[in-house]
C-alpha cells in the first residue's frame, strides 16, 4: 500500500526509519522490554547520528535542520516504539549546549512540568531563590535517567543536574512500557545555567511547545500508521470460514476509515511541520490542531485495530497492545485533544464575537492557496485546562 | 512544501475577489425557476468579466491557464458569499469530460455555450435499479442508420428540468460483458419522446429529476468518445468531478463554520457557548486538517493524478461536513420550527444540516468509497 511521504521529506523519514530499524529491531524491543532499563546504546547511537544536534545552528557546531527532520525522528520513534525522552532531548538541545556547565556533549535531557492535579493535591510549582531551585510534584518523562532537568521558574528557564543530592526523583508506575513517568521534587539544588529569562522566558516556552506538540503529533502518526499496517496485514493472513477476513466487507470498511484517519493525521502533521520551520503566522494554531488531531485519531484508529486483531489483539504477546497503550499515553502528553479542543473552540468563538462586533469581517475562504496570516487569533495565551493529566510546562 | 499558488495567482485572487465586491447579485429569487434564471445571467456575468473558462482550451472558448484558477475563482466566490454560476453540473462535470473526449466539431459545438452558461447540462448516469451498481444499467440505445435511438429511465439527474443537454450512459451492446457495452451520449433533452420529472427533496428544494426516454432519436455525432467504451469516459468523469469539487465544497464549509460561529455567539450566553466549546474546535481541528488534505489534492490535480486518494478526500470531507451541520443543527432551540427573530437562521442551519446528510449518499455512497480505498489503496479483495 502507498503511504508515503515526498521528496526531502520521504528522505528524512527513510533515514531516520532505517537507523531505528537497524539498531532497535523488534528482537532488540522484546529484548528490552524484560528489564526495562534505559536503553544506552541505541541512545548513543542516536547521538552518533545526530539526533540531538538537529536543531542546533550549524554556526553552533549542530546540523541546522527544522522541525520537519525533527518530525521524522519522533514518527520514526513511534513507528518502533523507540524508549527514551527523544522530543524534550531534541527541543531543548540547542538552549541546554549553550551552557557553559552542561558539558559540551549530547546529554539526556528531560522538561519538567508540573504534575497534573489529582482530586485535592496541590498542583506542582517551581521557584528560584538565592541562585537555588526548589520544586514540589513536578513531573518529567525519563527524569530518573536524565543527565539534566530544565525547569520552568516562571520568570526563568533554568537547568539544574538530575544527580545532585537535593533533587529526588521517584519513579511511577505505569502500563505503557514505552515511557517512564517520575515526579521530581528539588530542594536547593545550584542552577547549572539559565536557559531563558525575563522577556526570553515566555519565547522560549511557545517555541519549545510548538516543536513538542508537532513532533508528539508526528509520534503518534508512526504509532497510528504501523497499527494500520498491522491490522492489515492480520487481517490478510487470519483466515476464517475458509476467507482471510479482510475479504470481509465488514472488515475491509474498518480498514478504510483507519486509512482516512491515518492520512488525515498525515496531512495536518506535514501542514503544521512546514509552517513551524517557516515560523509562520498560524504555525502555533496548526501545532495545536495537529496534537489534537492525532491524539484523537490515533486512540481511534488503536480501537478499530484491537477490534480488526480480535481477542489476539487484547494479549500482552501481540505487540499492538504496546502500541494501542503507547497511543493513550501520547494522547495525554502535552495536553490532550478534549482540552485542546476546548482551547481552540474558545479562541474560535472568540474570533467570531469579536468579528461578529466588528461587523461583517469577510470569512476566510482564502487557504488553500497562500496562507492568510491572520492577527488577533491569540491562541498561545490559552492554555488547555489542567483538569486532564495533559503534561503541560508549568 | 511547494505552495499551490504562484505570485501570478496570488493576483488573480485579489483582482477576483476586488471585481466580486461590487458584482455579487444580493438579491436573488426565492421561486426556483426565477432564481436558475438569474443564476444563468449570473454565468453569462462571470464569463464575460474573464472569470470563467479557466483550465479550459482556448479553441473552444476557454481561456488556457490552469484548473487552480478556476479553484481560485470558485473560492472566491464562496468567501463572498456570491451564488455559484447555474451551469455548474456543466462546469465541474460534464464538461471536462466533453473537453477531453469530444472531436474538434464536438469541441467547438458544445463547449463555449458550456462555458457561458447559454445552454445548461445535466447527468444521466443512475437509474432507478443501477444506483452504486452503476454498471447494471439497463437504458438502451439502439443503432438506427445515422442515429441512436434510446428508451428507459434515469434518476438523480440535478437541474434536469432547466437543462437543454443530458450526457446518458446507455447499453449499446446488450451481449458484451456488462462494463463493455455502454456509450456515452449527449442528449438534447427537447427532444420528442423525453419526458422530465422534477423530484421535491428532503431540503424542500426540487433540484434533481426522472427523465424518461421514450424511443428518442439521438444522431449518431453526438456519440462522445468510441462505440461502447463509454464506461471508461463516465469513470474520466467521476474522477474529474471529484477533487475540484471537493475544494469548492471545503470552502464553503469553512465559510458556513465562520458564519456559524458568529451566529452562535449572538444567540447563545457565554455559558452555553462555554459548555460548547469543545465541539466548536473539534469542528476547527477537522476543517483545517481537511485544509491540509486541500494542498495535497491541488497537487494531485496539477499533476493530473486521479485514484483511490479521492475517496479517501470525499470519506474525510464528509466527515467534516457531516460534523459541522450536525453542530449547527444541535445549537438551534428548535431543530424544525424557527421564530422570525432568531439569532440563530434555522432555516438555513437545518437546510444545511439535511444537505449534508446527502454528502455521504451522492457522487459515490461513503460506502463505495471504502470500497475503492479498501480494494484499491490497500489490496483488499473478495478472496
Amino acid at each position: 500500500m502507498t503511504l508515503e511521504r515526498e521528496g526531502i521529506e520521504r528522505e528524512v523519514a527513510a533515514a531516520a526509519d532505517s537507523l531505528i530499524a537497524s539498531v532497535w529491531p523488534v528482537t532488540a524491543r522484546r529484548e528490552w522490554l524484560r528489564d526495562r532499563a534505559f536503553p544506552v546504546r541505541l541512545w548513543e547511537q542516536a547521538a552518533d547520528s545526530g539526533w540531538f544536534d538537529l536543531l542546533i545552528p550549524e554556526a553552533e557546531g549542530g546540523l541546522g535542520r527544522s522541525a520537519i527532520e525533527a518530525c521524522a525522528v519522533t514518527e520514526a520513534t513511534g513507528r518502533h516504539l523507540v524508549p527514551g525522552p527523544f522530543v524534550d532531548t531534541i527541543v531543548l538541545s540547542p538552549a541546554v549546549r549553550r551552557l557553559s556547565g552542561a558539558g559540551s556533549g549530547p546529554a539526556i535531557l528531560c522538561l519538567l512540568h508540573a504534575a497534573g492535579t489529582r482530586g485535592r493535591a496541590a498542583n506542582g510549582h517551581a521557584g528560584v531563590r538565592g541562585g537555588a531551585v526548589f520544586a514540589q510534584r513536578l513531573a518529567g518523562e525519563w527524569a530518573v535517567s536524565a543527565d539534566h532537568l530544565v525547569v520552568d521558574a516562571g520568570e526563568s528557564v533554568v537547568v539544574v543536574d538530575a544527580s545532585d543530592e537535593r533533587v529526588h526523583r521517584t519513579p511511577l508506575d505505569g502500563r505503557d512500557a514505552f515511557r517512564q513517568p517520575c515526579l521530581v521534587d528539588i530542594d536547593g539544588a545550584p542552577i547549572v545555567g539559565v536557559i531563558a529569562d525575563g522577556r526570553a522566558a515566555p519565547e522560549l516556552r511557545a517555541a519549545v511547545r510548538r516543536l513538542a506538540l508537532v513532533m508528539t503529533a508526528s509520534e503518534l502518526l508512526g504509532v497510528a500508521h504501523r497499527m494500520l499496517e498491522m491490522s492489515l496485514e492480520y487481517a490478510m493472513n487470519r483466515h476464517q470460514f475458509g476467507r482471510s477476513i479482510g475479504s470481509f466487507q465488514a472488515v475491509q470498511h474498518r480498514l478504510a476509515d483507519m486509512t482516512v484517519t491515518v492520512e488525515s493525521m498525515r496531512s495536518v502533521c506535514y501542514l503544521a511541520q512546514v509552517a513551524a520551520r517557516d515560523d509562520d503566522a498560524e504555525a502555533d494554531t496548526l501545532a495545536i490542531v495537529a496534537k489534537a488531531h492525532t491524539s484523537a485519531g490515533a486512540r481511534e484508529v488503536a480501537e478499530a485495530a484491537l477490534q480488526v486483531h480480535g481477542g489476539i489483539g487484547f494479549t500482552a504477546d501481540c505487540d499492538l497492545s504496546l502500541y494501542l497503550l503507547r497511543a493513550l499515553s501520547l494522547q495525554s502528553a502535552w495536553g490532550d485533544d478534549r482540552a485542546w479542543c476546548r482551547a481552540l473552540g474558545r479562541s474560535t468563538l472568540a474570533t467570531a464575537a469579536a468579528s461578529a462586533e466588528a461587523g461583517s469581517t469577510p470569512p476566510n475562504g482564502e487557504r488553500i492557496h497562500g496562507r492568510a496570516r491572520r492577527p488577533g487569533e491569540a491562541i498561545m495565551q490559552l492554555r488547555p485546562s489542567t483538569d486532564g493529566a495533559g503534561g503541560e510546562p508549568t | 512544501m511547494d505552495l499551490p499558488a504562484t505570485e501570478e495567482q496570488r493576483r488573480f485572487r485579489l483582482d477576483v475577489r476586488a471585481w466580486l465586491t461590487d458584482a455579487v447579485p444580493r438579491h436573488l429569487p426565492q421561486a426556483l425557476d426565477e432564481r436558475f434564471q438569474a443564476l444563468r445571467t449570473w454565468q453569462r456575468t462571470l464569463y464575460d468579466a474573464g472569470w470563467i473558462g479557466w483550465g479550459w482550451p482556448s479553441e473552444y472558448g476557454g481561456r488556457g491557464g490552469s484548473v487552480v484558477e478556476q479553484l481560485v475563482v470558485y473560492q472566491e466566490l464562496a468567501r463572498a458569499r456570491a451564488p455559484m454560476p447555474a451551469g455548474l453540473v456543466a462546469l465541474e462535470v460534464v464538461g471536462p469530460t466533453i473537453a477531453h473526449y469530444a472531436t474538434p466539431d464536438q469541441g467547438r459545438r458544445f463547449v463555449p455555450p458550456l462555458l457561458r452558461g447559454d445552454e445548461i447540462w445535466s447527468q444521466g448516469f443512475s437509474e432507478p435499479d443501477s444506483g452504486s451498481d452503476l454498471a447494471s444499467l439497463s437504458t438502451r440505445a439502439v443503432e438506427d442508420g445515422e442515429s441512436f435511438v434510446i428508451t428507459g429511465q434515469k434518476v438523480w439527474t440535478s437541474w434536469a428540468q432547466y437543462s437543454q443537454w443530458c450526457a446518458v450512459l446507455a447499453r449499446t451492446d446488450p451481449e458484451a460483458k456488462r462494463h463493455d457495452g455502454i456509450s456515452y451520449l449527449l442528449v438534447d433533452l427537447s427532444s420528442p419522446g423525453v419526458e422530465v420529472r422534477p423530484l421535491v427533496q428532503l431540503t424542500g428544494d426540487a433540484e434533481f429529476s426522472e427523465i424518461f426516454f421514450d424511443s428518442v432519436r439521438v444522431p449518431r455525432s453526438n456519440l462522445l468518445g468510441a462505440l461502447n467504451e463509454g464506461w471508461k469516459v463516465a469513470m474520466a468523469t467521476l474522477s474529474f468531478e471529484r477533487a475540484p469539487a471537493l475544494l469548492r465544497r471545503l470552502t464553503e464549509i469553512r465559510v458556513a463554520f465562520e458564519e456559524l460561529t458568529r451566529e452562535m455567539c449572538d444567540a447563545l450566553s457565554p455559558e452555553d457557548l462555554d459548555l460548547i466549546a469543545e465541539r466548536v474546535g473539534r469542528c476547527r481541528v477537522l476543517i483545517e486538517a481537511m485544509e491540509a488534505r486541500g494542498y495535497r489534492i491541488v497537487d494531485r490535480i496539477r499533476r493530473g493524478e486521479r485514484g483511490p486518494e479521492d475517496s479517501v478526500d470525499k470519506l474525510f470531507l464528509t466527515r467534516t461536513e457531516q460534523a459541522v451541520f450536525a453542530l449547527a443543527l444541535d445549537v438551534l432551540p428548535d431543530r424544525t420550527a424557527f421564530a422570525p427573530d432568531d439569532a440563530l437562521t434555522g432555516r438555513r442551519w437545518l437546510h444545511d444540516y439535511l444537505f449534508s446528510r446527502a454528502a455521504s449518499i451522492y457522487g459515490g455512497t461513503s460506502e463505495i468509497q471504502r470500497n475503492i480505498v479498501a480494494g484499491r489503496l490497500l489490496g483488499l479483495g473478495r478472496d
